[in-house]
């Protein structure tokens, strides 16, 4: 019996999961009107933007590097949007506007890369910067205004629905599967777990660390991108501060989620359930319909989700019966 | 025989420091070629020459004829040179499939990894190393030896001409060991040369067709195995007679009193009813296979670990559990397996780590006295021999030996009454040996008791006045260390199978 | 290699750390710009201001940023209270990119010129407090308006706010709104900054004690999106699906006002879920149009900088002293005066009917 449950909570996915029905049940109980479809794919749709950057952030993570710029990026390329897109501004066509957006943030992450790997600047320092510097080009670019008034056909994006499922989500999965692809059947995905963890081996086998690490940030970069488009046609208005503390959101889902913060280890599926929960968390608390006093509690108490899917996870990884000598 | 390898008045500086000196020697096919030196001979810069981390500065290496592409490691990898090196090569987090083939890995088609082939041929590497594990576990959750079959599996699969082995045995035990050399020999029957590197003696001699010899960077000599005994090779390696590391140590037993007493102590599962004594001025040596517990007593005797009964005497009184403080204050030191994890701070200075278990000796008022603390550093610098610039050079500068007196030093400098030495001598090269003996006999001669556990065989042998062999978490039997055998100790250390469950002998 | 790049990113990150701990504060929305920037016509100050005896004063109108509509607006006013009041030589100039050390230069500037009064907006209270001590001590009279600085810098602070005539005009804005399309009685729900944002807090306080007199009304819950908008729009979402009986949404941000707009735009509930807040009209003159939004609450922005003049005006001739509890601010009407402080009191609503008349 212990034979057989054990190796099952002992996959952090199985932990998430637990929180996630518990969570739900209790809500549920509450306000039944948590349960309807249309709840569920509001929260798909507000998972959809994690999702994405997390897809990129988790992969940085696995090789033993961290982005924390991903929210100041955002708030950057959403600035752009505005200011190209924007009838009150440039106007120019969504299409082209997006391309470009996509491929901004795509460049953006290889410019961090190569920080990183050539100009041997620890990940952390890089995208500390970042994280100030883009933020502060953000609000330079704005200038202080919230620009509105997008082409429809680009606000549909954020605000539409195809067989009853938002448009943002059905993106978020592709590129999660693309992701989940990634990772189980191309070379590149292996060589980032096995460059996460042994990197000397690793260089020592003839990987090419970075190329590699370039990739993750590229790829985070570019998923950001998306991510901001995403964000921008469901606001309909840009301000400086969009996406501004996304990245801790996000670190925490990648962490959560079961990905080594050392590198080398960790499944997509978990860092989705994470993002599901963290992101659910906010909803949740809406619904169980605390008072104008009590919401002020609500930060804790999402302190407290996290920390209990981490404990639970800890005591799980502990629980596997004691090693008989070899 | 046709010959394999030419390496060719190979030359190599790092700056100042001219690491080989026009090494010349070549490997035949299927030959188990050991290469053995002290430790800064060059053996682990030639390695590194010969699968492309580095490049030399002359000279030439060819391999069937080919020349080597230095400093390209994978094109050194395509030629057929694979490495098992002494720490772990292995990526812990994937399992052996992946293991096996990152950096060639199969794909489909249509580009793809053919996880199926992969699977496939990754087993059939594996059984013919007569090893069947499960390849899709992690291999963070497999044996030392198990990754070392893993390791293997991943140089056949690269159809490997050249297999170089850095210290595989240093952390197998006598079982693992068996099974490796008959993979060894199997590869070696498949045509596989080997470059075996190893300090233990035995193995070579077990192993080797022939043997080469690195001194300072300087290729001392190649000899077939027959023409040399350890004797010779020893004496190759560090240039003069070492007399007294084949001899029986002879110390005479002028022991006094019981300074520590273990009466049944357990902690299942790693250990059971242990009860043994050590009386001052006394070397205890205690033998077994890795893994039998032996590490473990020691732990919960020095306080680090708690244990389920029994009792911890220290002269006469009575020890609290899990108390590394109360230890101290009774006189324990002790001297890790780990040194580098347990027992140093590398980034620090030699002084600072020989201050660091009695700095309250060393205030002046509420400040450390620098004064005293580089006194006391120089104190055990000389009595330990310690090869340093400096009581103020950076601890990680030190050979492996030199960083050992330095745990030593940081605990004799506690004045300890009771001494444990776990795994002395491990990664030290023969010279630093003999030098860790002599110290250790001259603190028995103080009046120190001296409990040593050693997987060493000559070493329990050589130094001990009494042996302790442990198996399978239980002290099995006590042997005297003058007339013992390495026969004795194993047959001992060893499970008996035919006896079902033997207790104490 | 690496250090060179530490030593290039190192002075590059303290730069735009400090950009971005200035224009991140949370805002309200006086600090808020509009896209349009009207060309404010540049007044050179007459050296020879303080000659011709004291039938005319020189006045300083100094603003957070010039060229923004907000603040042009305000000087409109300005303008209209020195031709009204007639003895007024107005100065309006400030900093075209909100910069507090060039406000303290312009400030050093007007001290050494010797005009009368200087009337400041600060963008850093601490930055501009030496700046304006130094002008009061050459006799200059200094007030602020629209944004206070340290008591001790200033004389008056022309307030176009209070706490409670912003919580006060905001229930009844949205009551009122309520009422107008027929709902007597229901929940609603404020989406506010963070919970630790004092301005909001204020305001929420009395916005409580407003509601007390509308008992069919209740206040169903407070949700603090922070200043993500994403957060907000995504809270108001939830506040409309969790509460079914929900009737309007309080938005006391620059982010979650149009949030809560958003939210009910994109759910379809335009009309059965109101929702009001504070804000310059430009921001949200979209959601007015399209009937999501009814009515925008705001001061009056030409009233503040009329009060402003007349305050300036008041001290310069000796009329206003401390201690006084009212100032006759002509067209506007009496000002009540608590303390040292000048209170415009009134908001400005603004809906469908007249928001095309505002451009800021």
């Amino acid at each position: 019996m212990r034979k057989f449950i054990l190796p099952l909570i002992q996959r952090r996915e199985i932990g998430l999961i637990i929180l996630i029905v518990l969570l739900t049940g209790v809500t549920a109980y509450i306000n039944p009107s948590f349960l309807a479809v249309s709840n569920l794919m509001q929260i798909l749709n507000n998972c959809a933007p994690v999702a994405l950057i997390s897809c990129g952030v988790m992969l940085v993570i696995v090789t033993a590097e961290i982005d924390i710029s991903v929210g100041s990026l955002t708030g950057l390329l959403s600035a752009f949007i505005a200011l190209l897109m924007s009838r009150e501004q440039l106007g120019w066509n969504p299409f082209l506007v997006m391309l470009i957006i996509l491929f901004l943030g795509a460049l953006m992450g290889t410019v961090t890369g190569l920080l990183v790997t050539i100009g041997k600047v620890p990940s952390i320092i890089v995208t500390l910067g970042l994280l100030t510097a883009l933020r502060g080009a953000a609000i330079k670019v704005l200038g202080g205004k919230t620009i509105k008034d997008y082409p429809e056909s680009f606000r549909y994006l954020g605000t539409e629905s195809l067989l009853g499922v938002p448009i943002s989500v059905w993106i978020a999965i592709a590129a999660i599967a693309f992701t989940a692809w990634l990772i189980r059947w191309t070379r590149l995905g292996r060589r980032l777990y096995a460059l996460g963890s042994n990197p000397q081996s690793a260089i020592l086998l003839g990987l090419n660390e970075r190329a590699l690490k370039c990739f993750t940030f590229a790829f985070t970069g570019f998923l950001t991108a998306v991510a901001t488009i995403l964000i921008v046609a469901k606001l309909g208005n840009v301000e400086a501060a969009i996406g501004k503390g996304d990245e801790l959101l996000i670190v925490t889902c990648v962490v959560v989620g079961g990905v080594s913060i050392s590198g080398g280890r960790g499944q997509l599926a978990g860092v989705m359930l994470a993002v599901f929960l963290m992101v659910m968390i906010r909803t949740n608390l809406t619904y169980l319909q605390l008072g104008p006093e009590a919401t002020k509690w609500e930060r804790a108490i999402q302190g407290l989700f996290i920390l209990a899917a981490v404990i639970l996870d800890h005591v799980a990884s502990h629980a596997k019966p004691a090693e008989s000598e070899a | 025989m046709s010959t394999l390898v030419e390496i060719n008045n190979i030359d190599k500086r790092f700056g100042g420091v001219h690491a080989l000196k026009a090494v010349t020697f070549t490997i035949d096919t299927g030959e188990i070629h050991s290469l053995c030196g002290e430790n800064g001979a060059g053996k682990s810069t030639l390695i590194k020459i010969l699968c492309g981390a580095y490049i030399p500065n002359e000279g030439s290496i060819t391999i069937d004829g080919r020349e080597l592409p230095y400093g390209n490691v994978p094109g050194v990898g395509q030629l057929g040179v694979a490495v098992i090196h002494q720490e772990s090569t292995a990526f812990l987090d994937l399992n052996a499939i992946d293991n096996v083939f990152i950096g060639r890995e199969l794909r489909t088609s249509w580009g793809a990894l053919n996880r199926k082939a992969m699977a496939r041929e990754t087993r059939e590497l594996l059984a013919r190393l007569q090893e069947s594990l499960d390849i899709y576990k992690p291999l963070s959750q497999m044996t030392v030896a198990q990754r070392q079959m893993v390791t293997m599996a991943r140089a056949l699969a690269q159809k490997c001409k050249l297999l170089i082995m850095d210290e595989p045995t240093a952390s197998l035990s006598k079982r693992e060991t068996d099974v490796l050399f008959d993979n060894i020999a199997r590869l070696k029957a498949g045509g596989v040369s080997i470059l075996y590197v190893s300090h233990r003696m035995e193995e070579i001699f077990q192993l080797s067709d022939r043997v080469t010899v690195f001194r300072d960077g300087e290729h001392v000599g190649t000899e077939p195995i027959g023409n040399v005994d350890t004797q010779k090779v020893i004496q190759m390696m560090v240039g003069r007679e070492v007399a007294e590391f084949t001899k029986r140590h002879e110390h005479k037993a002028h022991q006094g009193a019981t300074a520590l007493a273990l009466d049944n102590l357990t902690s299942r599962p790693a250990f059971e009813n242990i009860s043994f004594e050590v009386k001052a001025g006394e070397i205890v040596g205690m033998a077994g296979l890795v893994g039998s517990g032996r590490s473990e007593i020691a732990r919960a005797v020095f306080g680090i670990d708690n244990y389920q009964s029994g009792v911890i005497r220290v002269l006469g009184k009575a020890q609290r559990k899990g108390n590394v403080r109360d230890a101290m204050a009774a006189g324990i030191a002790m001297v890790p397996e780990d040194r580098q994890h347990e027992g140093l701070l590398l980034p620090l200075t030699v002084s600072a780590n020989i201050s660091m278990a009695v700095l309250q000796n060393l205030l002046c008022g509420p400040f450390l006295s620098k004064k005293k603390e580089g006194a006391l550093a120089q104190e055990y610098i000389e009595e330990l021999s310690i090869r340093t610039g400096s009581a103020h050079a950076v601890t990680s500068t030190l050979s492996g030996g030199n960083q050992q007196k330095v745990v030593i030093g940081k605990w004799l400098a506690t004045q300890p009454r009771i001494l444990i030495l776990d795994e002395p001598t491990r990664g030290v090269d023969v010279g630093a040996k003999a030098e860790m003996y002599r110290i250790i006999r001259e603190l028995a001669e103080k009046g120190v008791a001296i409990w040593v556990i050693s997987s060493d065989m000559p070493e329990i042998l050589h130094i001990s006045d009494r042996i302790l062999v442990m198996c399978e978490g239980r002290l099995k039997g006590e042997l005297e260390g003058k007339s013992a055998t390495q026969e004795d100790v194993m047959r001992l250390a060893l499970p008996d199978l035919s006896e079902e469950g033997a207790i104490l002998a | 290699m690496r250090k060179i790049i530490m030593l290039l990113l190192l002075p590059a990150m303290i730069c735009l750390y400090g950009c971005g701990g200035e224009s991140s504060e949370t805002r309200a929305p006086s600090k808020e710009s509009a896209p349009k920037a009207a060309q404010e016509k540049q007044e050179e100050p007459k050296a020879q201001a303080n000659e011709e005896a004291k039938d005319k004063y020189t006045v300083c109108l100094l603003p957070k940023l010039k060229g923004i509509a907000y603040f042009t607006s305000c000087a409109e006013g300005a303008k209209k209270a020195a031709a009204d009041l007639g003895d007024i030589d107005l100065i309006y100039d400030g900093p075209v990119d909100g910069s507090a050390e060039k406000q303290a230069s312009m400030i050093e500037k007007w001290t050494l010129q010797e005009v009368d009064v200087i009337c400041v907006s600060p963008n850093a209270p601490d930055v501009v407090a030496r700046a304006m001590k130094e002008a009061r001590e050459a006799g200059i009279k200094v007030i602020t308006w629209d944004a206070d600085a340290t008591p001790d810098s200033r004389s008056f602070f022309v307030n176009q706010a209070t706490a409670q005539a912003i919580g006060y005009g905001l229930v009844d804005t949205m009551v009122n709104d309520l009422k107008e399309i027929g709902v007597e009685g229901g929940e609603l729900a404020i989406v506010s900054a963070s919970a630790t944002a004092a301005n909001q807090n204020s305001w929420i306080e009395h916005m409580k004690t407003r509601l007390e007199k509308y008992p069919e009304f209740t206040l169903a819950t407070i949700k603090y999106p922070g200043e993500s908008q994403n957060k907000a729009l995504q809270d108001s979402q939830d506040l409309i699906n969790a509460f079914p009986e929900l009737k309007g949404i309080i938005g006391i941000s620059s982010v979650s006002f149009p949030g809560a707009a958003e939210a009910v735009k994109q759910l379809g509930k335009a009309g059965g879920v109101l929702v009001t807040g504070l804000s310059t009209p430009n921001d949200m003159k979209g959601y007015v149009k399209e009937g999501v939004v009814k009515s925008v609450v705001l001061w009056n922005t030409e009233d503040l900088g009329y009060l402003t003049v007349c305050t300036a005006e008041a001290l310069a001739s000796g009329k206003l002293e401390p201690g006084a509890t009212s100032l006759d601010a002509g067209a506007i009407g009496e000002k009540k005066i608590e303390g040292d402080q000048v209170l415009l009191g009134d908001i400005l609503v603004f809906n469908k009917d007249n928001i095309d008349q505002y451009d800021f």
